[in-house]
């Protein structure tokens, strides 16, 4: 089945809003979606939501022959599916030039980061080591699938634990959960690929594009990045080319929403592990008994205003706003919700474990100040506060900018930088931000 | 009145109302023989005194002869417009179904646009047809649509919407003025003086689908002290 047609009324409109520093759902340029994060019963099944697009991750792993190359190291594979479920216009079965992409992309964002240490992945040498293999099936598309199935595959792969083994001469007996603990995979870090959307001939760019932005943009900016602030992966698409400027700014905000997302992560991940421990029933199944995975969980308006909170983000709003200590924005006649919208409100509540995390943009690199500039989100609305949020913004991403050019080469121009980090000196030394280019 | 079905199960309320007089099966019915079946998942719903159809949540459409929909331009193929409604097939649309237009004076359509059209021929072994003028030849609220937003909603709240008891349209213009264009294919068009307002009446319309008529006004205040503070 084709794509619907996008109109050229549609398109306009998106790129005028733009123009005005509008979005269709209310955010601001600058904001990304609710991540949330879930993990299944088995090792390495994850199941990520960004907004509305959601994406399940399956790790599985067998012994196999190594490379002759890399006799020493086991192997990585990478497989993403677009199925009809995510949307009608994927075809099933069939390599897409977008399953390509997003394919390669992740490749080069995990496997050329080298952030999985493959070599702990190996039984014997020239024999036999772990295949592991990432798959992730997207289950509906709403925009910038990217970032989602880099999520998923991170905290599967974080999540995922092989069979341990016991060699014995020729023989190799694999141990059941039972016998031996199973083994966790070694990350030497975090890479997440985070998305813009650029217009206005590369002047601007949005943040975490839906799927009418992403189809009305002119191009767009993938950059893999890990909490270190260490760029691993920049894929540039499209049809215009966008200023270093602008490509600096972006990477800046990228690598902060990097240490954003891979906090959640580790959060994610110790939650389930306590939960676990705590011999509590873990998986999907209990997920939806908490109903903390539902189908379209968010309020599904896809035209909002900033300050829209008649029913769903009601609840929502408050819970984010008191936890930042800001005061509480209500509307008028919010107390005569029916019921049907108050049950909707639960579900929204009940999501709350991650979900009332609300991204605002975070223009500073220390997160001492997190808690200010949550504040500050939380309270600005209404276009003329947002436009002077941005200003205020962008001087001080160029301050950021000018000083981070002393310390974070960054070269413009090239598709591809892959990053080769030291493996040796891999310690979780935050300060370690230099970049050594390949 | 307000029986739940799945699809298959035998109505025999309306077989027992048969028994006695003629009665019509709208949409969701089915009759096999002697019995009357459900063919949609949903609530029974009834007009005194022999009118029965099923109402269900529905977001795809099938096109029905006479009603206005939505499409945009696909395809330009010699005296035709291909339109996609949103339909199983796309909708076809002659160059001379516009009013004024000759074979001459061809009308000034792009690949993109966005057409308010009715639906002329709809049956489920033929394209469907459409047109932008009426039976006099004039074109009326039909034609291409510039500038505004178009978004997809489900058919029912397209019927929601249209339906006479609904305050929605009359809250919501004491608020703002504004322009809408709405398609039974579940696409609505607007327009309003400036952006964010148009967003707001979209979102109003959207957010109306799951509340009740006594609070759709409340919901319109509320987007409109949204908007103006």
């Amino acid at each position: 089945m084709k794509e619907t047609p996008l109109s050229n009324c549609e398109k306009a409109f998106v790129v005028q809003a733009i123009k005005e520093r509008l979005r269709l759902d209310g955010r601001k340029l600058e904001e990304f979606r609710p991540l949330k994060i879930n993990f299944g019963a088995e090792w390495g099944s994850a199941h990520v939501t960004l907004g509305e697009t959601r994406v399940l991750a399956q790790v599985s792993c067998e012994l196999g022959q190594p490379k002759a190359t890399r006799p020493n190291e086991g192997l990585l594979y990478i497989n993403v599916e677009l199925s009809p479920m995510a949307a009608l216009h994927f075809e099933a079965g069939r390599n897409s030039e977008l399953t390509v992409q997003i394919n390669r992309i992740l490749e080069r964002t995990f496997k050329d980061s080298r952030c999985v240490d493959l070599e702990s992945l190996c039984v014997s040498a020239e024999d036999k080591v772990w295949i592991l293999r990432v798959d992730l099936n997207v289950l509906n598309h709403e925009g910038n699938i990217i970032d989602c199935a880099s999520v998923a595959a991170l905290c599967a792969l974080a999540h995922f634990k092989h069979p341990d083994v016991t060699v014995t001469g020729e023989e190799i007996k694999i141990h059941t959960s039972a016998e031996k603990d199973p083994i966790p995979i070694v990350l030497h870090h975090y890479p997440v690929c985070v998305s813009y959307a650029t217009f206005q001939n590369g002047e601007v760019a949005i943040a975490d594009p839906t799927v009418i932005e992403e189809r009305s943009s002119e191009a767009n900016m993938v950059f893999g990045i890990n909490s270190y602030r260490e760029l691993c992966c920049l894929n540039l698409g499209g049809t215009t080319l966008t200023s270093s400027n602008l490509l600096l700014q972006c990477s800046s905000r990228a690598a902060n929403r990097a240490k954003q997302v891979v906090d959640q992560i580790k959060a994610a991940l110790a939650t389930d592990a306590e939960a676990r421990s705590a011999d509590q029933s873990v998986g999907f199944t209990e997920c939806l008994k908490m109903n903390t995975i539902n189908s379209l969980a968010q309020d599904r308006l896809s035209l909002r205003l900033r300050r829209f909170n008649f029913t769903l983000d009601d609840d929502f709003r408050n819970m984010s706003s008191n936890s930042a200590g800001a005061p509480d924005i209500k509307a008028e006649g919010d107390d005569s919700l029916p019921d049907a919208t108050r049950i909707d409100e639960n579900t929204g509540l009940l999501n709350s474990n991650q979900s009332n995390v609300r991204w605002v943009p975070e223009d500073s690199s220390d997160s001492d100040e997190d808690e200010h500039i949550f504040e500050k989100g939380d309270e600005s609305g209404g276009a003329d506060s947002d436009d002077k949020d941005l200003e205020e913004e962008l001087e001080n991403v160029a301050e950021e900018m000018a000083y981070k050019r002393q310390s974070q080469p960054i070269s413009k121009g090239g598709s591809q930088q892959p990053v080769k980090r030291n493996i040796d000196n891999s310690s979780d030394s935050e300060e370690e931000t230099t970049m050594v280019l390949g | 009145m307000s029986a739940v079905l799945v699809p298959g199960e035998a109505v025999s309320e309306i077989e027992e109302v048969a028994k006695t007089k003629k009665v019509v099966l709208g949409p969701g019915l089915r009759r096999t023989n002697d019995s009357v079946l459900a063919c949609k998942a949903g609530v029974l719903c009834k007009k005194a005194p022999n009118m029965f159809w099923i109402d269900s949540y529905q977001r795809r459409y099938v096109p029905v002869r006479g009603e206005c929909v939505l499409g945009v331009v696909t395809q330009k193929a010699g005296d035709i417009f291909r339109v996609d409604i949103g339909a199983h097939e796309q909708a076809c649309l002659s160059y001379l179904a516009f009013e004024g237009a000759t074979k001459k004076n061809r009308p000034d359509i792009q690949l993109g646009d966005l057409l308010y059209a009715r639906l002329v021929v709809a049956s489920r072994d033929l394209e469907p047809e459409l047109v932008c003028v009426n039976s006099h030849g004039k074109k009326e609220k039909l034609g291409v649509l510039n500038d505004g937003f178009v978004f997809n909603c489900s058919i029912n709240l397209v019927r929601k919407i249209l339906n006479k008891n609904c305050p929605l349209l009359q809250a919501l213009q004491r608020e703002m003025p504004f322009e809408v264009a709405v398609g039974m294919n579940g696409r609505i068009w607007i327009k309003a003086k400036t952006m964010r307002e148009t967003i707001a009446v979209g979102n109003a319309i959207l957010a109306t689908e799951f509340v009740s008529n006594d609070d759709i006004r409340k919901l319109c205040e509320n987007i409109g002290n949204i908007l103006f503070t």
